[in-house]
């Protein structure tokens, strides 16, 4: 599982109700929280959505509502876990509607995967290799784009944030062996297309 | 090692399942911490044809005897076994992870490069800021593109909704027009048809009368008088 790394000086008392013992949550100091835990949630919801602006919209509505919640955080789970469950349901709520599919292809911040491929570590690489590497790039971005929701957010849990199982199990509120089982078939697609791919390469 | 054992390693291929278990077991987790990763740290765990893990050795027949099928660590040790005799899964799965790394660099570099390249993204002290505003007046901030969604789509319904009338009554007005004079002359002509039919019926038109007793409103003409009937004048034949 993933640790928590507070230090406890950072961490103050939030103001609760009149009359009760103040809870204490690391989210009191939202700053650290922020600064250490924003650019994977951003990447997450980007790599999700795959809109700028929409990532950051909801990566801070993450920690709106992660602040407004926070007497909930008991520290049964670490607070990259916590945080990336509130932005799995953010994201299932703004994905869940037709309404987000329209306007998706109209944003003018949608990703371009050309941009994406341009960080694809090339350490003296021929020409070759790197558009062989570009054109990879481009077939598994397609390919989990055209992943059900649910196989998506589990690969990208793995393959992007690098979460273990259980650890996707426990942000996606699902079993082990379903995470698992989502895992198979998303790189069963994943599989079989990059099987032709290198098919054609070869011809 | 029998030599039936050896050619079942060398020609049945791993399963689907045996395939991304070792994909999963090799895939590098994240930070402990769970904080960001270092695109460097992933980095180094790059797969390479001369490094990788399933580099496909000349010296590769050693099995010994491992079954192709068991658990845990034997499973594992199976699967490596195989991929050091089978050149083809060992080339599909070596293909496979080089590309899914590729992804993850790639899309953890570019995210990073993102948000600090977004011109509305606010510090982490300015972003605690704004949260905590927001938490005040208790407005979530991703419905700020979806208040602003909504309004450009009620300004286009009105202008739409403002242009439709006025399409209507220049194009429409003609055969609305023509929809109002028909039912009178649907009426009228009913109306006529009812005046033919009473006309009709009844047994002989006013205008018919002279017709129908010709005698009845005349002298009798004597022997030696035609009625010429064109002119109506009676001729007197001596």
């Amino acid at each position: 599982m993933l640790e928590q790394t507070f230090h406890p000086a950072s961490i103050s008392r939030s103001g609760a109700l009149e009359g009760v013992e103040p809870v204490v949550t690391p989210f009191d100091d939202l700053e650290s929280v922020v600064a250490l835990y924003e650019p994977r949630i951003f990447r997450f919801l980007l790599s999700n959505l795959r809109d700028r602006d929409l990532a950051l919209s909801l990566t801070q509505d993450t920690f709106l509502r992660a602040w407004t919640a926070r007497a909930s955080f008991r520290g049964d789970s670490s607070i990259s876990t916590w945080l990336m469950r509130i932005a799995l349901n953010l994201l299932r709520d703004h994905t869940r509607t037709n309404r987000f599919r329209f306007w998706k292809k109209a944003a003018a911040s949608a990703v371009d995967v050309a941009d994406v491929a341009t960080h694809i570590p090339q350490p003296g690489s021929s020409a070759e290799a790197r558009l062989i590497a570009s054109e990879q790039l481009a077939l598994i971005w397609d390919t989990v784009a055209e992943l059900s929701s649910r196989q998506r957010e589990i690969f990208l849990l793995r393959f992007v944030e690098g979460l273990e199982i259980p650890d996707i199990a426990n942000v996606t509120t699902l079993p082990v062996s379903t995470v698992k089982s989502h895992l198979y078939r998303a790189l069963g697609t994943i599989r079989t297309r990059h099987s032709g791919l290198a098919t054609r390469e070869k011809e | 090692m029998p030599d039936h054992r050896q050619s079942q390693l060398q020609t049945l291929h791993l399963s689907h399942e045996q395939l991304c278990d070792h994909l999963l077991s090799l895939t590098p987790v994240s930070a402990a911490d769970g904080t960001e990763t270092s695109v460097a740290l992933v980095a180094a765990s790059r797969p390479t044809e001369q490094t990788g893990p399933y580099l496909v050795s000349t010296a590769s027949t050693q099995t010994n005897g491992t079954p192709v099928l068991l658990s845990g660590l034997d499973a594992v040790t199976a699967v490596e076994d195989h991929l050091r005799a089978c050149p083809s899964c060992a080339s599909e799965l070596n293909s496979l992870q080089s590309a899914l790394f590729d992804f993850r660099v790639a899309s953890t570099s570019f995210a990073a490069a993102e948000l600090r390249g977004l011109a509305s993204h606010p510090s982490p002290s300015q972003t605690t800021q704004r949260v905590l505003l927001l938490a005040k007046a208790g407005k979530p901030i991703s419905t700020r593109p979806l208040a602003w969604a909504i309004a450009a789509t009620l300004l286009v319904g009105a202008s739409i909704g403002s242009m439709v009338p006025l399409k209507v009554h220049h194009s429409a007005q003609p055969p609305a027009a023509a929809g109002v004079q028909a039912e009178p002359t649907a009426e009228s002509d009913e109306a006529l048809l009812e005046e033919v039919d009473q006309t009709l019926s009844t047994e002989v038109p006013s205008a018919m009368k002279p017709l129908s007793d010709p005698l009845s409103n005349q002298q009798p003409l004597a022997s030696n008088q035609i009625s010429d009937q064109t002119t109506g004048k009676t001729i007197i034949h001596e």
